[in-house]
């Protein structure tokens, strides 16, 4: 499973628990016009976590704030472990 | 070894000890410490901690109460590792008392480092009221007998002349409660967590039990009535102590939290007070308190109309997204759902909203852990801040519970 599609994977869960409505997520999509909250995203991150053992945002030395969904998954690729 | 007329103080898995044999010091302690002398025992044995309880208190100037394993590093210098041992037994030594002694207990240190707590035998029995009912009474220590809520018991049985039946805290719960049973234990003292268990074990049905006690942690509305119905001639008290305040005071009326008027009324002459949310008591007695005698017991109350409730340890606040959250009482939110029997929630570090909450469920059936998660999710959504939803609820089989009977967090 590549990042994005665990990173989608996710995100549909989560939007489905909140009982939110899933827009189509592509690069452009500025993820605070979607209807999660910081709060949500906080729920998002520690899920990945959990799901991909890391979390980029407590990895970064300056804090990098991801608008669109295309530099929300940049970021976790760029903080994958390098496996295989 | 006779004793068969003197009635049975501790009955141990394997052990029973009369009155007789406490008074003559079975487990030779007294002749290893010096009167006014500083002494620790370790021992997780009800029966060695009963007999030291009855040798010791007026005559060593300081016990410590340690578990077996834990590293003695904390204790003075100078104190005398006492060697409980039935081979050099009954030298009663000089019964003239050197006046009160300090019993030393020891917090679980869930922060860091074990914290030595003194106490008297004044304010370890603070709560004890000498009365023929509390006389008949068989107690049932479910608790680790060299912690506060233990060494309460102990005193509190000793010092009425009850029974105390002590089950060994390494036997499962199920044994320790049929040894309970057939014990005829009639009273338990026991924390929120360890009544949830101690309902759902199938022989707790068996119990016949008349005093129900509940400390060490907040007993919310739902437990309370559990304990009722499941033990309906029993009388319910919880009482408010803490390790570091003694014990305190006690509710008997079936409520949540305890009455408001108890501010301006104090509860059998102990003075409460609120102050910055924290509740304090008056217990000059203790290390814990300030100059002027109240000490913190550091849980976090609010009044709501009439009633003082409990939100949760001030040392356990947790900020998320910039506001206060207390664990417990997403705990309690989680307990009141019908398929939750119980919940630990906890803070993980987020870089995004400072933390999130982290939950454990203990279902009461072993259902899809995804559509319970979605229902625990928005069971605390629909009754809470958004702040209070754990972002992550784990379904597991049991959590992991500490000898002082509260769930490890």
């Amino acid at each position: 499973m590549t990042i994005r599609s665990a990173i989608l994977e996710q995100l549909t869960e989560l939007f489905e628990e909140d009982e939110l409505d899933m827009p189509e997520f592509v690069d452009e999509t500025v993820l605070l016009d979607t209807e999660l909250d910081s709060l949500g995203f906080a729920v998002l991150v520690t899920r990945l976590d959990e799901e991909l053992g890391f979390d980029p945002f407590s990895m970064m030395d300056e804090p990098v704030y991801p608008v669109t969904f295309k530099d929300f998954v940049d970021i976790y690729e760029r903080f994958a472990p390098d496996e295989a | 070894m006779s004793g068969s007329a003197s009635p049975v103080a501790v009955r141990a898995s394997d052990l029973s000890v009369t009155i007789d044999q406490l008074d003559a010091d079975i487990y030779g302690l007294r002749g290893q410490v010096e009167q006014g002398g500083v002494a620790s025992l370790h021992t997780d044995d009800a029966t060695i901690v009963a007999a030291a309880i009855h040798v010791l208190d007026g005559w060593a100037g300081e016990v410590h109460l340690l578990p077996p394993a834990l590293d003695v590093e904390v204790l003075p210098a100078g104190a005398i590792v006492l060697e409980p041992s039935r081979a050099g037994a009954a030298v009663a030594g000089d019964s003239s008392l050197a006046g009160e002694t300090m019993w030393i207990v020891y917090t679980s240190g869930t922060t860091g480092a074990p914290k030595a707590i003194a106490h008297t035998a004044a304010t370890l029995s603070r709560t004890v009221v000498r009365s023929e009912r509390s006389a008949s009474f068989v107690w049932g220590l479910l608790y680790d007998p060299n912690r506060m809520a233990g060494l309460q018991v102990l005193f509190q049985a000793l010092r009425t002349s009850a029974t105390v039946v002590a089950p060994s805290l390494h036997e499962p719960l199920s044994e320790r409660i049929a040894e309970l049973v057939d014990g005829g234990v009639t009273a338990i003292s026991a924390t929120p967590t360890l009544w949830r268990l101690v309902l759902q074990t199938p022989a707790a049905r068996e119990l016949e039990l008349t005093q129900i006690t509940l400390g060490g942690e907040i007993a919310d509305q739902r437990i309370l009535d559990g304990l009722a119905s499941a033990f309906p001639s029993a009388r319910i008290v919880h009482v408010f102590a803490s390790t570091e305040t003694g014990a305190a005071f006690s509710v008997t009326d079936g409520r949540a939290g305890f009455p408001a008027a108890y501010l301006e009324d104090a509860p059998r002459g102990i003075e409460l007070q609120i102050r910055d949310d924290i509740l304090h008591v008056h217990s000059p007695g203790v290390s814990a308190s300030g100059p002027d005698g109240f000490a913190s017991t550091g849980d976090i109350v609010e009044v709501v109309d009439d009633r003082v409730l409990f939100r949760g340890r001030a040392s356990g606040v947790v900020n998320i997204g910039g506001a206060n959250v207390w664990p417990e009482e997403v705990e309690t939110l989680l307990r009141q759902h019908d398929d939750v029997l119980e919940a630990l929630v906890t803070a993980k570090a987020n870089a995004l909203s400072g933390n999130v909450l982290m939950a454990q469920v203990v279902a009461r059936d072993a259902v899809d852990g995804k559509a319970l998660r979605k229902e625990f999710r928005s069971w605390v959504r629909d009754r809470a801040p958004g702040t209070h939803v754990p972002a992550m609820i784990k379904v597991v089989d049991a959590l992991d519970i500490s000898t002082a009977g509260k769930v490890t967090r």
